[in-house]
């Protein structure tokens, strides 16, 4: 009888890490845990991309994240990423219904910013020029593209690492926003 | 003695080949997460012939910060586009006086504990500090107390 037990216990451990690494089923390690998660935008002041070369303004962050009163989104695109064409249709029809989308233009030039602007249409409410990848740097940014969420007082609810589509939204973004922004018949994009 | 022999071959497969292989296993990922950190980018070789004390320390860094976007090489030894700007900023920081913990944190503080090959002691890592040996644990007390009360079995069996 006693031997039964203590042969018992490789199967408890045995079911203890299937569970574990049942758990970790799905989860793709290559999308890092954002470090900066329930912590304010990082202080940066970076130039606004814009058409007219000479009238180049800045913008701080405290500016950025002042006067919402709803979440909004941060998503880092740069000419050089091909994911970001293919992104860019579900990040446009975001911007159609209304909510704040400001573009992070990660480690690019100028003219090819623009270019894939022309080309693609222009969702942004306006686009941080981060050739440097320095704000990128202070929140994480290994790659293009990435979104982050952020509350109207500037903090950072979600970073999501890599295309965003509506199955994530409604998975990781939904929930933040008090009315679903997506009309449940609009066209899944 | 034929009941000893087939309780042996029972705890050998129930005990002694998971914690083998397991063991192995191990070993086998150590073995390779060392040696392909230990191969090193000379894609964009830094100055340091202003501060050659710095560049023991660069190497050391740079070996043991994880690549974001390639997870199985340090900044090191991946040419990734994250990787040189993480090679830069541990070299500019170096320059300017910073320790490798300063480095470290500044790190981690941007791209999580996951970042560095050395990830500290704190509560939220105990289980994957001690889990191994603490699984080991189980497994040899586990073998002895079977092996313990197995004989006795066996003895009764016979005639």
């Amino acid at each position: 009888m006693k031997s039964k037990f203590y042969i018992a216990i490789p199967l408890c451990v045995f079911i203890l890490l299937a569970i574990v690494l049942f758990l970790g089923i799905g989860k793709n390690p290559q999308h890092l845990e954002s470090a900066r998660i329930g912590q304010p935008m990082p202080a940066f002041e970076l130039p606004i991309l814009s058409a007219e070369q000479n009238n180049s303004q800045s913008i701080t962050a405290q500016q950025l994240i002042a006067n919402q009163n709803q979440p909004w989104l941060l998503n880092v695109w740069a000419s050089w990423c091909p994911q970001c064409y293919a992104e860019h249709g579900f990040i446009s029809a975001i911007a159609n219904t209304g909510t704040r989308v400001v573009g992070l233009n990660y480690k690019d030039t100028q003219d090819n910013a623009h270019k894939f602007l022309n080309e693609m249409g222009n969702p942004y409410e306006l686009s941080l020029f981060d050739s440097a990848g320095d704000l990128g740097f202070d929140l994480g940014v290994y790659g293009a593209p990435e979104t982050f969420l952020l509350d109207a007082q500037g903090q950072i609810l979600i970073r999501h690492a890599g295309v965003l589509d509506r199955k994530i939204w409604q998975e990781k973004f939904a929930q933040f926003f008090t009315q679903p922004i997506f009309k449940p018949d609009s066209a899944k994009e | 003695m034929i009941r000893l022999m087939t309780h042996f071959i029972q705890l050998v497969s129930t005990f002694i080949v998971p914690t083998f292989t397991t063991t192995l296993l191990f070993l086998v990922t150590v073995t390779f997460t060392c040696w392909t950190s230990l191969s090193l980018a000379a894609v964009d070789p830094m100055d340091f012939s202003s501060a050659p004390h710095l560049e023991a320390r660069y190497q050391e860094l740079t070996a043991s910060l994880r690549c974001p976007k390639c997870q199985n090489q340090s900044i090191g030894g991946s040419d990734a586009q994250i990787s040189q700007d993480m090679r830069q900023r541990v070299y500019k920081m170096l320059l300017a006086g910073q320790t490798n913990e300063a480095i470290e944190a500044y790190m981690i503080e941007r791209y999580g504990e996951f970042v560095t090959y050395d990830p500290p002691v704190n509560p939220r890592n105990y289980l994957l500090w001690f889990g191994p040996f603490i699984f080991m644990l189980i497994l040899i007390i586990g073998f002895v107390l079977v092996r313990r009360s197995g004989p006795k079995i066996s003895q009764e069996d016979t005639l």
